[in-house]
C-alpha cells in the first residue's frame, strides 16, 4: 500500500520550495548551479548539546571515542528528532553539573526543544553509541545505547515517554560497547541487535603512554581484545545472546559496524571495523549462522595486507551497479579504504584510484556514510574527522587536533572529489568530530547532517540547495517484516539510472541516520520503485512522481 | 640513498623504517661533496670513538663533525647527531653534506618543514645531486604533497636516469595518485635497472608495487607474476604472500587448481604477520622506555630479531643497546651470537669476551665461544669454554649434547656418554642426546638392543632424515634388514638428494639380496 505524505508536510515542503525559488527570483540565487551549501544552524535551532568526555589529564582511552547521535521520529509527527548520547566524569574530573543524554524534539520549524527528562531517556553512565529500532513492532522508535559499562534499551511507550527495559530484554552487556545496530538477520519479522565491543579496559589500570616527552593516549594494541555480541529477538520483548552459536563471536576491537546484503542473497551480512586489527565481514549463511570471510573477500586489511585503525564504516552502492560497496575510515596517515563490490563476492580496493586515498591521509576519520547530498542520482560520501591527542601539534607537523570534515562528491567513473571547501561554512568548521548522521530534518527533500564532536558542541548542518535536483523519499512500514522495515532493499529506476538503498539501523560510527530512504533523481520527473521486503515480498510502483515522501506499507 | 630501498614487509612502523634507513645508510658510500674514502663504514660505535678522538687532536673540521653526527644518528642518538651537524655548519655553512644529513635527520624525526629547508639549502649549494631531490621528494610525500613530491623525483631522475630507487619511489607516488600507467613505466624501469645491480629486497619491492598496480588494473595474471617475482626475491615478504593469495583466490573461480595456493600463501602471510607483530610489540616498548631501560628494550628487540633470523637488524639493535648501556653483558653476548650466525667469528669472539669481562659467570657467552671455536676447528678451546659453561649452568642441555658430540668425535666415549646422560637427566626426551647415545651404543655389539631402543625413541620424537639414517644403521647392525631398508627409505623421502642415504639403501639392498 502506498500513501502520500501527510498534508502538513507537503505544505511545508511546498512552502520551502517556494521560498527557495523566491530567493532565486529575488536575486539571492547565487546558489543556482552552485553546489548545495551546508549551514551551521545548531544554535538558532535551539540545540545546545555539548559532549563532555570527562577528561582529567589522565588520558583514559575512553575519552577518545566520542559519542553517537540518533535521528529518530520518536513521537511519530513526521519530523526527525535528535537523541544525543553523552559521556560522564572520569576519575580526577571535577564537575558539579550532572551529565545527561539529550533528546531534542523537532518542533516542525527547524527548531528543537530538549525533552530528555520528560521522556525518561537521560541515560545512565559513560555513554558511547546509540541506534534505533522498533524492536517490539509496536509502531514507535525504541532506543538502544552502548556504554562503557552496561548498555541500555529504552522502549518507547507511545506517549512521548520511554521505559528502561534493559533487564527484562536481557541486552545489558556490561563490556565497553561502541556501535550498535538493529537488524533482522534471520528474517523472522523481529529486529535482532548487534553491539560491537572495543577492548578490555579498567579505569583503575590506566597505562601511561607518550611520544617522546609528550603524554598521549595509548595505542589500542596494548589492550586485550573484546568481542561483539549478537542478540536474537525472541519476539516477546526478550533477547537471547547468540554470538557464539551464530559464529560472530570473534576476538576483535570493534568500533564501527554496518549491516548490508553485500552478496545479494536476501539476508543481511555484517561488517565490523576493528581498531588496529583485521576487520571482519560475516556472511549470513541464511540458516542463523555466519561465516567470517573478510580476508578472501578482500576487506580485512589494506592493499598491503596491513591492519589499519578501522573506525567508522558504511555500505552503499556508489556506482549504481546493484552491489553494495564499502567504506572504512581510519587513523591519520592511513587512507579511508573504499572497496568496490565486484559482484562476485570479492571487493577491489579502489582507495587511491578513486581519489579518496590521497585526500584522507592527513585526517583522522571516524563517522562516515554514503548519501546523495546533491540529489544527482549517485551516492556521495561524508567523513567526520578529528584527532585523538589534544597535544598532537606538539609532536606532529601533519596532525591537527581540530580538523575539518570532508564531503566527497561522486563525479562518476569511480572518482570522488573533495568538495568540502565549496560546500558552505558548515564544512569549514574545525572541530574534533566523531559521529555523523544524515537525515532530512526539515523535510525539504535534501539530507541534512548532524555531527557529534568530542568534548564540544554538536553541529547541525542544514543542506541548502540539495533539493535543486529532484528527489524521492520513501518510508517503509513492515507488516510481516519488522515494522521499521530494516533490511528492506529499495530499487528506484529512472531513465538514467537504477539506484538501491537498504533501510538500515546504526552504521557510520556510533550513530543512527534517517530510517527513510532518500533518492536523488537528478532531473527525472518520474521513477519506478521496486521494494524487496525482508519477508521476501516484493512490491512495485510505477510512474511515481518525484519530489515527494512516500509512505509504503508492506502488503499482507 | 637513505629513504629508499626499504623492504615493504608487514607492519613496518615509521620508527622501524627509520632504523632500516639508518642501517642502510651505513653501508653506502655517499658521494656528495666529500671524497668517498673519507666516509666511514662499519661499526658506528667505533666511528664515534674514532671521530671523537680526531676532534680532540686534530684542528676543527666540519667534515668530521658531519661524520660524527651521522655515526650518532646511526645509533639513534639524535641529540648528539644534531649537535654535530650544527657544529659542522657553523664551521662551514656551505657544506652540502651537512645540510643534506641534517635534512635526513629532520625527516627521520618527522620534522618535515625543517627537512625541506635543509634539503633546499643543500640544493641551493649543489643542484647536481639527484639524491637530495629524491630525499626532498620523499619528505613531500610524507606530508602528502604529492605534486611537489613528483616534481622532486622527476628532477632526481632527470639528473640520474639510471637510478632505480628514484624510479621506484616515483612509481609508488604515482600509484597513490591513481596514475597507474605512468606508475607502471617507472616500476618497470626500476626493475630493469635493479636487475642489472640486483639487491633482492629492492627488486622485490618494485615487483610487489607492480603487482599492486596490475591488480588495480584488473590484470590479475600479470599481477600474480609480479607478486611471484617479489616473493622469489624476498621469500619473507608477507604482503606479497597476502596479495598473491587474494589474486589466486579470484583466479581460482575459473581455475580450481589454484585453490591450494590460496591457503599456502595465506598461511605464509599469517606467519609473517605474527613475526612482524612480535617485532612491533618489542619496538613499542623501546619507544616507551627511557635511559637504561631503553638499552634493555633495544636488547630485547635485538634478541627477537636474532630469534627470527634477521641477524643484521639484530646486530644494529644490540649496538643501540650497548651505546646506551655499555655494561649490558647480555647485549654484548647477544651481539656476539648474531655475529656468529653471520659467520663473523672474530667480531663474535670480541663481543663474547666483552660480555664475559662484564659478567664472568655468563654461561651463555662461554657456550657461544665454545661454538665459535668449534666452527673454527679449535677443539681444545671449544671444549674449555663448553666445560666452563656447564660448570656455571649444567642445565644447558644443548651444550651437554654438543660437548658429548665432540667427545664422541674424539673417541672419548666415556665422557660422551657422561654428557649425553647429563642432558637426559635435565630433559629425558631430548632427541639429540638419545640419538647420540644410539650412535654410542651402536658401536658396541653388546649394546645393540639398547641402541635400538634409544634410536627408536629419538625418531619418534623427531623423525628427521639424519635420525632415520642412524636408526637404519642400527637396524642393519642388528640384522633387521627390512626395517633398515624401510627406515632409510623414509630418510630418502625427507631428503631425496642426500647421496649418503642412497648409498646406505644400496648397501642394505645388497645385503638383503645376498644368499
Amino acid at each position: 500500500m502506498i500513501k502520500p505524505m501527510q498534508q502538513p508536510l507537503l505544505d511545508l515542503i511546498k512552502a520551502k520550495l517556494m521560498l527557495f525559488l523566491g530567493s532565486i527570483a529575488l536575486g539571492w540565487g547565487a546558489n543556482v548551479g552552485a553546489k548545495p551549501q551546508f549551514v551551521d544552524i545548531t544554535l538558532q535551532a535551539g540545540v545546545d548539546f555539548k559532549h563532555v568526555d570527562g577528561r582529567s589529564g589522565q588520558k583514559f582511552l575512553l575519552e577518545t571515542l566520542g559519542c553517537g547521535v540518533s535521528l529518530l521520529d520518536f513521537n511519530g509527527d513526521g519530523y526527525l528528532d535528535i537523541y544525543c548520547v553523552n559521556a560522564d566524569v572520569l576519575p580526577g574530573c571535577e564537575r558539579e553539573k550532572p551529565i545527561y543524554n539529550a533528546l531534542y524534539r523537532n518542533n516542525g520549524d527547524m527548531t528543537f526543544t530538549e525533552v530528555a527528562r520528560h521522556a525518561g531517556v537521560l541515560g545512565n553512565g559513560y555513554g558511547v553509541g546509540c541506534c534505533i529500532g522498533d524492536y517490539d513492532n509496536d509502531g514507535d522508535a525504541d532506543i538502544y545505547i552502548s556504554y562503557f559499562g552496561p548498555n541500555q534499551l529504552y522502549r518507547n511507550n507511545g506517549d512521548d515517554t520511554f521505559s528502561d527495559v534493559t533487564q527484562q530484554a536481557g541486552v545489558g552487556d556490561p563490556r565497553w560497547g561502541t556501535s550498535c545496530s538493529f537488524a533482522d538477520y534471520n528474517n523472522d519479522g523481529y529486529l535482532d541487535l548487534y553491539v560491537a565491543n572495543y577492548v578490555k579496559f579498567q579505569l583503575a589500570d590506566n597505562p601511561k603512554c607518550a611520544k617522546g616527552d609528550f603524554p598521549t593516549y595509548c595505542n589500542p594494541e596494548i589492550f586485550p581484545t573484546s568481542s561483539g555480541v549478537l542478540y536474537r529477538n525472541n519476539g516477546d520483548g526478550t533477547f537471547t545472546d547468540v554470538s557464539q552459536s551464530s559464529g560472530v563471536e570473534k576476538a576483535g576491537k570493534g568500533l564501527g559496524i554496518v549491516w548490508g546484503d553485500y552478496d545479494n542473497d536476501a539476508d543481511l551480512d555484517l561488517f565490523v571495523a576493528n581498531d588496529l586489527m583485521q576487520d571482519f565481514l560475516f556472511r549470513n549463511e541464511g540458516n542463523g549462522m555466519f561465516t567470517e570471510l573478510s580476508i578472501l573477500t578482500g576487506v580485512a586489511f589494506n592493499e598491503d595486507g596491513l591492519a589499519l585503525n578501522g573506525m567508522g564504516t558504511s555500505f552503499g552502492d556508489y556506482d549504481n551497479d546493484g552491489n553494495l560497496d564499502l567504506i572504512v575510515t581510519n587513523f591519520q596517515d592511513q587512507p579511508n579504504l573504499l572497496f568496490h563490490n565486484d559482484g562476485d563476492g570479492i571487493f577491489s580496493d579502489v582507495t587511491f584510484a578513486s581519489g579518496m586515498g590521497e585526500k584522507s591521509l592527513a585526517h583522522l576519520a571516524w563517522g562516515v556514510d554514503f548519501f546523495d547530498y546533491d540529489n544527482d542520482a549517485d551516492l556521495d560520501i561524508f567523513v567526520a574527522n578529528g584527532h585523538i591527542d589534544n597535544n598532537i601539534e606538539d609532536f606532529s607537523e601533519i596532525g591537527r587536533y581540530e580538523q575539518s570534515n570532508q564531503l566527497f562528491e561522486n563525479k562518476g567513473r569511480n572518482i570522488f572529489e573533495d568538495v568540502s571547501h565549496q560546500s558552505g561554512a558548515g564544512l569549514q568548521l574545525l572541530k574534533v568530530s566523531r559521529g555523523m548522521a544524515h537525515g532530512d530534518l526539515d523535510n525539504d527533500g535534501d539530507l541534512d547532517l548532524v555531527i557529534t564532536n568530542l568534548n564540544q558542541r554538536l553541529d547541525i548542518l542544514r543542506n541548502d540547495g540539495g533539493n535543486q535536483n529532484r528527489w524521492l523519499a520513501i518510508k517503509c512500514i513492515g507488516r510481516k517484516s519488522n515494522r521499521d522495515a530494516i533490511g528492506t532493499r529499495i530499487r528506484v529506476r529512472t531513465a538514467e539510472t537504477i539506484q538501491i538503498r537498504e533501510i538500515r539501523s546504526g552504521g557510520s560510527y556510533l550513530c543512527q541516520s534517517d530510517l527513510r530512504a532518500y533518492f536523488g533523481l537528478g532531473a527525472a520527473q518520474m521513477a519506478e520503485i521496486d521494494i524487496q521486503w525482508p519477508s521476501g515480498l516484493r512490491q512495485s510502483f510505477h510512474k511515481v512522481e518525484s519530489n515527494q515522501l512516500l509512505v509504503v506499507e508492506e502488503e499482507n | 640513498m637513505t629513504h629508499f630501498a626499504l623492504s615493504v614487509i608487514y607492519a613496518e612502523p615509521r620508527s622501524l623504517k627509520n632504523i632500516a634507513i639508518l642501517l642502510l645508510s651505513l653501508q653506502l658510500v655517499f658521494s656528495v661533496g666529500i671524497a668517498a674514502d673519507d666516509y666511514w663504514s662499519g661499526d658506528p660505535l667505533d666511528a664515534i670513538d674514532e671521530y671523537q678522538r680526531r676532534l680532540q687532536h686534530d684542528p676543527p673540521s666540519a667534515e668530521i663533525h658531519t661524520q660524527l653526527g651521522h655515526a650518532y644518528a646511526a645509533v639513534e642518538d639524535f641529540e648528539n647527531a644534531f649537535t654535530h651537524y650544527q657544529r659542522a655548519l657553523k664551521l662551514n655553512p656551505n657544506l652540502t653534506l651537512a645540510h643534506y644529513r641534517l635534512g635526513v635527520l629532520y625527516s627521520n624525526q618527522h620534522q618535515f618543514t625543517n627537512a625541506i629547508r635543509a634539503y633546499q639549502r643543500a640544493i641551493a649549494l649543489d643542484s647536481s645531486v639527484s639524491q637530495t631531490y629524491a630525499e626532498l621528494g620523499y619528505v613531500y610525500t610524507q606530508i602528502y604533497q604529492f605534486t611537489e613530491g613528483i616534481a622532486a623525483y622527476r628532477k632526481a631522475i632527470e639528473l640520474k636516469p639510471d637510478w632505480a630507487d628514484a624510479h621506484y619511489q616515483m612509481g609508488v607516488v604515482l600509484t597513490k595518485r591513481g596514475r597507474f600507467e605512468e606508475a607502471l613505466q617507472h616500476l618497470d624501469q626500476a626493475i630493469f635497472l635493479q636487475r642489472q645491480f640486483p639487491t633482492a629486497s629492492r627488486l622485490a619491492d618494485a615487483y610487489y608495487q607492480k603487482g599492486k598496480v596490475l591488480t588495480k588494473q584488473k590484470r590479475l595474471k600479470a599481477a600474480v607474476e609480479a607478486y611471484q617475482m617479489a616473493v622469489k626475491h624476498q621469500p619473507e615478504m608477507g604482503n606479497a604472500h597476502h596479495n598473491l593469495a587474494k589474486a589466486y583466490f579470484r583466479l581460482s573461480k575459473e581455475d580450481t587448481t589454484l585453490k591450494p595456493l590460496v591457503g599456502n600463501h595465506l598461511n605464509m602471510a599469517e606467519k609473517l604477520r605474527a613475526k612482524s607483530k612480535e617485532i612491533q610489540e618489542k619496538y613499542d616498548i623501546v619507544n616507551r622506555s627511557q635511559g637504561l631501560d631503553r638499552a634493555g628494550a633495544f636488547s630485547n628487540l635485538a634478541r627477537t630479531y636474532l630469534k627470527q633470523g634477521n641477524y643484521q637488524q639484530s646486530i644494529e639493535c644490540y649496538k643501540k643497546a650497548i651505546w646506551r648501556n655499555p655494561n649490558l653483558a647480555e647485549a654484548h653476548s647477544g651481539l656476539g651470537l648474531a655475529y656468529l650466525m653471520l659467520e663473523r667469528y672474530e667480531e663474535s669472539i670480541v663481543a663474547q669476551e666483552r660480555a664475559i669481562k662484564l659478567k664472568p659467570n655468563m654461561a651463555q657467552a662461554h657456550a657461544s665461544l665454545g661454538l665459535i671455536y668449534l666452527r673454527q676447528s679449535k677443539q681444545g678451546k671449544a671444549i674449555s669454554h663448553y666445560r666452563r659453561a656447564l660448570e656455571l649452568k649444567p642445565e644447558l642441555v644443548d651444550v651437554q649434547c654438543t660437548l658429548a658430540d665432540i667427545y664422541f668425535t674424539e673417541k672419548d666415549y666415556q665422557l660422551a656418554d657422561h654428557h649425553y646422560q647429563n642432558a637426559l637427566q635435565f630433559q629425558p626426551e631430548n632427541s639429540q642426546a638419545l640419538i647420540g647415545l644410539a650412535k654410542l651404543y651402536g658401536r658396541d655389539p653388546a649394546q645393540l638392543s639398547r641402541a635400538l631402543d634409544v634410536a627408536k625413541k629419538a625418531v619418534d620424537l623427531q623423525p628427521t632424515a639424519p635420525y632415520l639414517n642412524i636408526l637404519s644403521w642400527i637396524y642393519h647392525r642388528n640384522g633387521m634388514y627390512s626395517a633398515a631398508e624401510k627406515a632409510i627409505q623414509q630418510a630418502i623421502i625427507l631428503d631425496p638428494e642426500n647421496p649418503l642415504y642412497q648409498r646406505g639403501l644400496k648397501r642394505i639392498q645388497k645385503t638383503i639380496q645376498r644368499p
